[in-house]
Formats: structure tokens, C-alpha cells, sequence
């Protein structure tokens, strides 16, 4: 499948926060989005999910219109926010079940090899790499085509990394994934396409180095 | 429609409704209660969630749920729950 979105203008207040961005992705892409904060990372994923408003946005999926409006309840785009969507209060194992009413879908999430070692604890304990572990399974488990992820490795421990990023590259072969991070190195790996956003457009990215062309990274701070 | 998500929605909405509610039957009437309790009380359920669970919302989106769709269903059901209950009263009346 493919997903074209196009025109994406957005403004807050008096400045211009991004200029007639274009992009596609496809089944099989993992797009990284760069660009230092302010720049328009989240607003651009959480206007394409549909949740912010922009002056202008086309999506296609397919070569066909989608209205804004249907992004969310044709369940096409799953979204992962910058800070948990999880009840904290809930146990990992009642929250598998708010996702999943059939017990074959349930059980391919309770028998992850992850998720057995902290099912019965609450969400409210778990670490930052298991809580964003889960919360990408669960939304990576259901059928929306295409993933947003806004800073999905943000603070989360280095083991956890690596795991979120077999799972990741585990779920490209079903679906497209746009995912937003600084943290650029573990991005980099990930992903075939990438592009920085800056003044409100888009430059295309190969490497660090070309983050650093773009100023998003200084010289002297390119890690190994 | 996924009715266990939505459920647990419904409960935490109802939860700011129901203490409001409460407060209003002790203060006014059973009937002023169960009016609130599908009207105005939903209101005022949805701005708590709003307030303290706002991020929650993805959680809904991610289902399928937008806001509007879980308000209408919450009023819905409330309606549909206190309707006999309020059809009662008033024949009791």
C-alpha cells in the first residue's frame, strides 16, 4: 500500500511552521523525520493522524482521497504520542484485551517473550523501554496499515533500543512506519528514506553528516 | 465496535458524573440527579477526562473511537440505561 500525503501546510499564529511538505510511504518504508525542536516533527505526524488541524493537508492511500475525518475511524493510521496513551493504572494484561477482542489476537501479545516477564505488573511500573515496547506492539499488532511514531527511543534504555528496532523492521514488511526521534543514530539504522525539516521545508537526509549540513547537529557532537 | 474499550471509557467519563450526580440527589432530588446524570453530568465526565487523562485519547483514536463518536455513545448509553429507570419514577409519581 501506499500512503501520499501532500500540500501539508501548517501555521500557528503568525509563523509558518511547514510549507507545503510532500511525502510517500509505502509498505516496506520506514521514513525517518528529523529536525530540531519547534520544527514541526509531531505536528507533521499528528496531522497527518488527523488530530491538529493544518491550513491545507492531501492524504491518498492507494491513489485514492481520504478525507481527513476517516484517517481515524477507518482505523488507517495508528499513532504512537510522545508521552504514554496507556492507563496507568491498568495491568499489562487488562490492557491487551481493550485491543483485542479475539483471544487469538490476545495471545500472540500475551506470549511475546517481552510482555510474559511484566504482564501482571501496572503500567505505571514499567520502564520507559518496556512501556514503549508495549505500546508499540499493541498499536503495530492491530490492522492499520501505516505507524506514526513520535519519539518512540526517546529516554528509553539501550537494551530496549534494540529490541524496539527488530520489532520495528519486524512490522515494515506489513506496513509503512514514519517514525520521529533525536535520537538520529539508532533512526539511521532503521530506516531507507529520511528527511529534515527546517524553515518550515524539507531537505532530504543520506547520513549524520548531512544532518549536520542542515545544522541539526554541530560538528564536534556527531556521535560514533 | 470494540464495546470493552469503550466500556472502560464509559466508566471513567460516568465515574466525575456519578459523584456529581450523588451530590445533587442529596441536594436536590432523585430526579434532578438522573436528568443530570444524562445530561449535563456527561459534560461535565467528559472535561474530568479531558483534564486528567487527555493523553488517553490515543489509546481511542488508535481503536477506531474519535471524541465525538465516545461522547455520543456515553450519552447514548446513559440514556438508555436511566430511561426505564426514570419511566419508573414517574409512573411511581
Amino acid at each position: 500500500m501506499k500512503l501520499e500525503v501532500s500540500k501539508i501546510n501548517i501555521t500557528f499564529g503568525n509563523k509558518k511552521i511547514l510549507n507545503n511538505i510532500s511525502f510517500e510511504c509505502s509498505t516496506g518504508d520506514i521514513i525517518g523525520v528529523f529536525g530540531r525542536n519547534g520544527s514541526g516533527k509531531s505536528s507533521l505526524l499528528k496531522t497527518i493522524f488527523g488530530t491538529i488541524k493544518a491550513d491545507d493537508i492531501l492524504i491518498k492511500i492507494d491513489h485514492k482521497n481520504i478525507l481527513k475525518e476517516k484517517i481515524i475511524s477507518d482505523k488507517l493510521i495508528a499513532y504512537l504520542p510522545q508521552n504514554t496513551f496507556l492507563p496507568k493504572e491498568k495491568k499489562v494484561r487488562d490492557i491487551i484485551p481493550l485491543f483485542f477482542n479475539k483471544s487469538k489476537d490476545q495471545e500472540k501479545i500475551f506470549y511475546d517473550t517481552k510482555i510474559t516477564s511484566f504482564e501482571k505488573q501496572k503500567i505505571g511500573t514499567l520502564s520507559i523501554g518496556e512501556l514503549r515496547y508495549l505500546e508499540i506492539l499493541l498499536i503495530g499488532s492491530l490492522n492499520h496499515p501505516f505507524l506514526l511514531l513520535d519519539e518512540p527511543f526517546s529516554m528509553v534504555e539501550p537494551n530496549y533500543i534494540k529490541i524496539i528496532s527488530d520489532l520495528l523492521l519486524k512490522l515494515k514488511q506489513e506496513k509503512g512506519i514514519i517514525i520521529t526521534d533525536h535520537y538520529y543514530n539508532d533512526v539511521l539504522k532503521i530506516t531507507n528514506l529520511n528527511f529534515i525539516l527546517k524553515d518550515g521545508e524539507k531537505f532530504p537526509i543520506q547520513n549524520k553528516y548531512d544532518l549536520m549540513k542542515y545544522n541539526y547537529l554541530s560538528k564536534n557532537k556527531i556521535q560514533s | 465496535m470494540n464495546y470493552i474499550a469503550f466500556w472502560k471509557y464509559y466508566v471513567d467519563v460516568n465515574f466525575l458524573n456519578f459523584v456529581f450526580s450523588l451530590v445533587l440527589f442529596l441536594s436536590t432530588s432523585l430526579f434532578w440527579a438522573i436528568i443530570n446524570f444524562s445530561t449535563f453530568g456527561v459534560l461535565i465526565g467528559y472535561w474530568g477526562f479531558h483534564l486528567f487523562k487527555e493523553n488517553e485519547y490515543y489509546m481511542y483514536y488508535n481503536l477506531g473511537f474519535t471524541k465525538r463518536k465516545l461522547l455520543s455513545n456515553v450519552f447514548l448509553f446513559n440514556w438508555i440505561f436511566i430511561l426505564p429507570v426514570l419511566l419508573i419514577l414517574l409512573i411511581i409519581k
